[in-house]
C-alpha cells in the first residue's frame, strides 16, 4: 500500500514505477494534458505578455494582503455575506462545523476544494455525523474509493474507467448495465448526484480568486458543479486560502486568462461565476446565507519569506503534468495534499519540513516546472532553499551529508583534490571486468543497483596528462 | 471577421449550437422542430425577463420562474457575448434566476448582436460600472463538460448537456 | 605602417570533475577545438569542481567557498570555456546567486559568469562551422541536457553544429525536451526513478533508429551509458566535444 507520509516517498515511488494500471493511466494523462496546453497557448498571439499581466495582479496583491483582505470583507458584508478568518485547519473547520449544526445541516454537497483537503474537512464532517458528498466527478471517484486525490485539478486521474466502473457498481445499487463507455459513467454519476444536489442543506466550494474591490468569490468549473453546489442548498460555505485574493475584477481577468490555458488548455472553462453575497430579497433563487473562510495556516508568515512567490501560485497543474517525476509516480506517492513540484515546495512549508524534507530533493531540477508555470514561479530555486533549510536542520541523511562535507572540503584544496582525483581513477582501474567496460562494484548502492558503472578508459586524470604534455613541450 | 462573425466561431468550437434570429419570433418554428426531432414534450420554461417579451407559441407550452430541475428546457437572456473566448454573460436578478443555467438538460441562451464584445476587457469595464456586482456572474462558454475520467472529454456532467444560443438582430 | 598582430585570446579549460577522472579523451578533444578556433587554451591547474553536488544538496555554505576557489582561479582569462551544460550553468547563472550578500564577490562572480561558456556556445558564437570527418558516427540521436536546455540555452547552438556535421545521420527522436533523469545525486538517492526516466530516454532514441548518442554532458551520458550496459542495448555514448573533435573543420574556423 502507498503511505500517506510525505516521509515515505521513495519506497512509494518505487511501487508506483511497478504499478502497471496506474502506469497506463499516467502516460494518458500526461499526453492529454500537454497537448491540450500546447495547443491553446499556441492560439494565443503572446502568451508571455499574458503570464506577466498575469504576474503583476498577483504580485500587487500579495503586496497588500491585509489592507485587501480588509476591504474583501467591507465589500463582502455590504452584499450580505459574512467573512470568516481562520488562522489554522482546525479553525476552519470548526468554523465549517459550526454553520452546518447552526442550521442543523444532514447533507452537505461539496464542490472541488484544495484547502478543505488541506484541513481534512471531510473527515471533521464525517466524524460529526454529517452526510457529506464530493460532487466533482474526480472528486466523487475518489471518494468512493476512499483515496486523497492523485492531482490538484484531475483528482481521479490515476484512474481507469474500468476502475471507475468497478467503484460504480460496488456503490450504485442499479442492477446489470453497460458501464463500458465513459459516458455511461458521466451519465450514472450525474443522475446519482442531482438527487444530492437537490436534498443538500449545506453547500461548500472552493475559491479560484476572492475580488477585494466587488467582495465577490470566482469559481472555475467546467461540470457545474461548483455552480449547482453554491446556488441549490440555502447556505454556501466557501473555503479559500489568503492568497486567492486580487485587488479588482480586471486582475481577477488577468488570472483567468491564463488559468484556463495552463490547467486544461482552455481559453476559458465552461463555467466561471463570481459570487457577491447571498440571495437577495427581490430574487427567486441562490442562498440564504453565504459565509466565506479564508485559511491562512501559516501563509502569512510564508508571506515575509524567502519563500513568498509560492504564494503566486493559481493551483493550475501545469508543473505537474510537465514533471518527468510526477508522470512517472503519480500524486499519491507523494503522501502529501498538495504534490508535484508545487507540492514539494508547499507540503514543507504547510507541515512542517520535519515531515516534507524529502520531497524538495525528489527533482533532478530539470526545470521544466518552472518553464511551464504561468506565475512566473522559480519552483527549482525554492525546492533547492528547501534542501539548504533541510540540511541545516541536519535532517538529510548522515551518510550524504559526510560524503558531500569531505568532498567539499577537498574541493576547495586542489593538491588533496587532485590527489584524491588520481585515487579514484587508479582504484577505477583496479575495479574494471574483464571486458573493460563496467566497474566491478564489491557493494550494491543506488548507482549500481540497475544501473553500470560504466569504466574510464584512462587510469590518470585529464589534469595530469595535461601537465605531463605541456611538460613535454620544448 | 468582425465580432459576431468571431463569436459565432468560437462558441460553436466550445460545443455550443448558434442560431443567428433576426427577432424573437423566428426562434419558434426552430425550437418546434427541435423539440419534435429529439421528440421532448413541447414544454418551454422561461425567465421572467424572456417571459415578457415572448411572443405567442401556441405549439408550445410556457411556463416561467426558477425551477427545481423537472423543467427540461429552460431559456434565459444573456446580458454580453464574448468573442474571443465564445463566452456567454448572465447576471443574476429577479428576472434572471440563476438556475436556469445549471439545472435543465437544455439551455437555450438569447443575445443581441449588439451585446457582443470582442474580449473580456470590456466585460470587466461594464461590470464595474454598474457599481455592486449581482449575486451572481455567470460566464457560461458551452455545456457543462468533464475530462476526469481518462482525459476524455464528455458533455453533460451536471450542468446543460446542451447549449443553444440565439443571436438576434 | 605594420602592426604586431594582437595575441588571440586566452581561454580557460574548465574541464569538470567528471571528465577530468572519467573522461580524459573529451578534455583533449576540447582541447583541439578551441586551437582549431584559433585561441589560446590554459587548464588553470588549481581548478576542481563548480560546487554543484554540495550546492543542489543543500551545503550552500560549503559551495560558496568552493565557487570562492573557481573564481579566483578563473578570473585572470579572456574566455572560460566548459565541456558541461550544467558545470557551465553552475558559474555562470548560479555564482552570482550564491553571493546576494555580498556586493564584492557578487561582483566578481559576475564578471566570471560573464565570460563563461558552454563548449557548444562559445564554438557556435565564434562561427565555428563543421562538415563530417571520417570517423563522424552515423545514426546519431543528440540528447540535450536539461541545463543546457534551460540553464545556458545552447542547446540550438549543439544542434546547428551537430547538423552540419551528421547531416542526415542526426536522428531526432520523441520528448527531446524530458530530463534523462540523471540529477547528479539524485540518479543515487532516487535510483529507481532515475533509471526508470533515463530507459524512458533510452527507449524514444532507440526507436528513432539512432545507435550512438551524443550529449554535452557527461553526466548524462555516464547514466544512460550504465544503464544501456546493465540493460544490453546496442548503444555507443560520445560526447560532443569528441563527436566535433572528430569532424573536418571548415576554413572559417581559423581566426584572421
Ligand atoms: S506552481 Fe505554477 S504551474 Fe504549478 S500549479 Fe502553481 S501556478 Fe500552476
Amino acid at each position: 500500500m502507498i503511505q500517506r507520509d510525505a516521509r515515505q516517498f521513495i519506497p512509494n515511488s518505487e511501487q508506483a514505477l511497478q504499478d502497471t494500471t496506474l502506469q497506463t493511466a499516467l502516460a494518458r494523462a500526461k499526453s492529454g494534458f500537454l497537448g491540450k496546453r500546447r495547443k491553446a497557448i499556441a492560439l494565443v498571439d503572446d502568451f508571455e505578455f499574458l503570464k506577466q499581466q498575469a504576474q503583476a495582479a498577483k504580485q500587487r496583491a500579495l503586496d497588500n494582503i491585509p489592507a485587501l483582505l480588509d476591504q474583501f470583507e467591507h465589500n463582502l458584508n455590504a452584499a450580505g455575506g459574512q467573512l470568516h478568518r481562520a488562522a489554522t485547519p482546525d479553525d476552519l473547520n470548526r468554523i465549517v462545523l459550526d454553520i452546518c449544526q447552526r442550521r442543523q445541516a444532514k447533507i452537505i454537497t461539496k464542490g472541488k476544494s484544495m484547502v478543505s483537503e488541506e484541513t481534512h474537512l471531510n473527515t471533521a464532517l464525517e466524524q460529526a455525523g454529517l452526510d457529506v458528498v464530493e460532487t466533482d466527478l474526480g472528486e466523487y471517484i475518489i471518494q468512493l474509493a476512499k483515496e486523497p486525490p492523485s492531482h490538484i485539478i484531475a483528482p481521479a486521474v490515476h484512474k481507469t474507467r474500468q476502475a471507475v466502473a468497478e467503484l460504480f457498481r460496488h456503490h450504485h445499487a442499479l442492477g446489470e448495465r453497460d458501464l463500458n463507455e465513459i459516458s455511461n459513467l458521466v451519465e450514472e454519476a450525474r443522475q446519482m448526484l442531482r438527487q444530492r444536489f437537490l436534498a443538500a442543506d449545506v453547500g461548500i466550494t472552493g475559491a479560484n480568486l476572492l475580488v477585494a474591490s466587488t467582495g465577490s468569490i470566482a469559481i472555475v468549473t467546467n461540470e457545474g458543479n461548483g455552480d449547482l453546489t453554491a446556488t441549490l442548498p440555502p447556505v454556501h460555505i466557501v473555503t479559500a486560502s489568503l492568497e486567492k485574493l486580487v485587488e479588482n475584477l480586471e486582475d481577477a481577468g488577468a488570472i483567468l486568462e491564463v488559468l484556463g490555458r495552463s490547467a486544461t488548455g482552455q481559453a476559458m472553462s465552461a463555467y466561471t461565476t463570481f459570487f457577491t453575497g447571498p440571495k437577495r430579497p427581490s430574487e427567486l433563487d441562490g442562498p440564504e446565507e453565504m459565509h466565506v473562510i479564508v485559511l491562512d495556516n501559516g501563509r502569512s508568515d510564508i508571506l515575509q519569506s524567502e519563500f513568498a512567490a509560492m504564494l503566486r501560485c493559481i493551483r493550475c497543474g501545469a508543473c505537474l503534468n510537465h514533471c518527468p517525476v510526477y508522470s512517472n509516480v503519480g500524486g499519491h506517492a507523494y503522501g502529501s495534499v498538495y504534490p508535484g513540484p508545487m507540492g514539494s515546495v508547499l507540503t514543507p512549508l504547510l507541515e512542517g519540513l520535519n515531515q516534507g524534507h524529502v520531497l524538495p530533493n525528489a527533482s533532478t531540477f530539470c526545470g521544466r516546472c518552472a518553464e511551464v508555470c504561468p506565475m512566473g514561479i522559480p519552483l527549482p530555486d525554492l525546492l533547492r532553499k528547501l534542501r539548504e533549510q533541510e540540511h541545516r536542520q541536519q535532517l538529510d541523511s548522515t551518510g550524504w551529508r559526510m560524503v558531500l562535507r569531505f568532498y567539499s572540503w577537498l574541493a576547495t584544496r586542489p593538491r588533496w583534490f587532485h590527489l584524491a582525483m588520481r585515487a579514484i581513477t587508479f582504484t577505477q582501474r583496479l575495479l574494471r571486468d574483464a571486458s573493460g567496460t563496467r566497474l566491478r562494484v564489491p557493494f550494491s548502492n543506488g548507482w549500481n543497483r540497475q544501473r553500470e558503472l560504466p569504466a574510464a578508459p584512462d587510469a590518470t586524470p585529464f589534469l595530469q596528462q595535461w601537465q605531463k604534455q605541456q611538460e613535454r613541450k620544448p | 471577421m468582425n465580432t459576431v462573425e468571431r463569436f459565432i466561431e468560437t462558441l460553436t468550437a466550445n460545443a455550443a449550437h448558434v442560431s443567428c434570429i433576426r427577432q424573437l419570433d423566428e426562434a419558434i418554428p426552430l425550437i418546434e422542430r427541435f423539440m419534435q426531432e429529439k421528440a421532448l414534450p413541447p414544454r418551454l420554461h422561461l425567465s421572467p425577463a424572456l417571459q415578457r417579451e415572448w411572443p405567442v407559441s401556441n405549439g408550445i407550452t410556457l411556463s416561467h420562474g426558477t425551477t427545481d430541475g423537472t423543467h427540461k428546457l429552460c431559456a434565459s437572456r444573456a446580458w454580453a457575448g464574448i468573442a474571443d473566448t465564445g463566452t456567454l454573460v448572465l447576471l443574476s436578478g429577479p428576472d434572471n434566476p440563476t438556475r436556469l443555467n445549471f439545472l435543465p438538460d437544455y439551455h437555450l441562451v438569447f443575445l443581441r448582436k449588439d451585446q457582443i464584445v470582442a474580449d473580456k476587457k470590456a466585460i470587466w469595464q461594464k461590470l464595474e460600472q454598474q457599481g455592486a456586482l449581482p449575486r451572481a456572474v455567470n460566464f457560461i462558454s458551452g455545456p457543462s463538460r468533464t475530462a476526469d475520467i481518462e482525459q476524455t472529454i464528455a458533455l453533460g456532467a451536471h450542468g446543460p448537456r446542451f447549449l443553444w444560443v440565439f443571436v438576434e438582430g | 605602417m605594420t602592426t604586431e598582430p594582437a595575441q588571440p585570446p586566452l581561454v580557460a579549460l574548465f574541464v569538470t570533475c567528471l571528465v577530468n577522472s572519467q573522461r580524459p579523451a573529451v578534455g583533449f578533444a576540447t582541447v583541439k577545438l578551441l586551437e582549431q578556433a584559433g585561441f589560446r587554451v590554459e587548464v588553470p591547474p588549481d581548478q576542481t569542481c563548480c560546487g554543484q553536488p554540495p550546492y543542489n544538496n543543500g551545503l550552500t555554505d560549503e559551495a560558496r567557498r568552493i565557487a570562492k576557489l573557481q573564481i579566483q582561479v578563473l578570473e585572470p582569462y579572456d574566455w572560460i570555456v566548459v565541456p558541461s551544460g550544467s558545470c557551465a550553468g553552475m558559474i555562470s547563472v548560479h555564482y552570482p546567486h550564491l553571493f546576494e550578500n555580498d556586493a564584492h564577490w557578487q561582483e566578481r562572480a559576475r564578471r566570471v559568469a560573464s565570460k563563461t561558456r558552454e563548449l557548444a556556445a562559445f564554438l557556435a558564437q565564434q562561427g565555428v562551422r563543421f562538415a563530417p570527418g571520417p570517423d563522424t558516427p552515423t545514426a546519431t540521436a543528440h540528447h540535450t541536457s536539461c541545463s543546457c536546455r534551460r540553464e545556458t540555452r545552447s542547446h540550438t547552438q549543439a544542434d546547428g553544429l551537430l547538423q552540419d556535421c551528421l547531416q542526415d545521420q542526426l536522428k531526432p527522436f520523441a520528448e527531446p525536451e524530458v530530463c534523462c533523469g540523471f540529477g547528479g545525486t539524485f540518479s543515487a538517492k532516487f535510483d529507481a526513478l532515475s533509471a526508470r526516466m533515463g530507459s524512458q530516454k533510452l527507449d524514444s532514441i532507440e526507436a528513432a533508429g539512432a545507435r550512438t548518442v551524443v550529449s554535452a554532458d557527461l553526466g548524462c551520458l555516464l547514466h544512460l551509458q550504465g544503464l544501456a550496459l546493465r540493460q544490453q542495448r546496442d548503444l555507443q555514448f560520445r560526447h560532443l566535444a569528441e563527436v566535433l573533435a572528430d569532424a573536418e573543420p571548415q576554413r572559417e574556423n581559423k581566426r584572421p
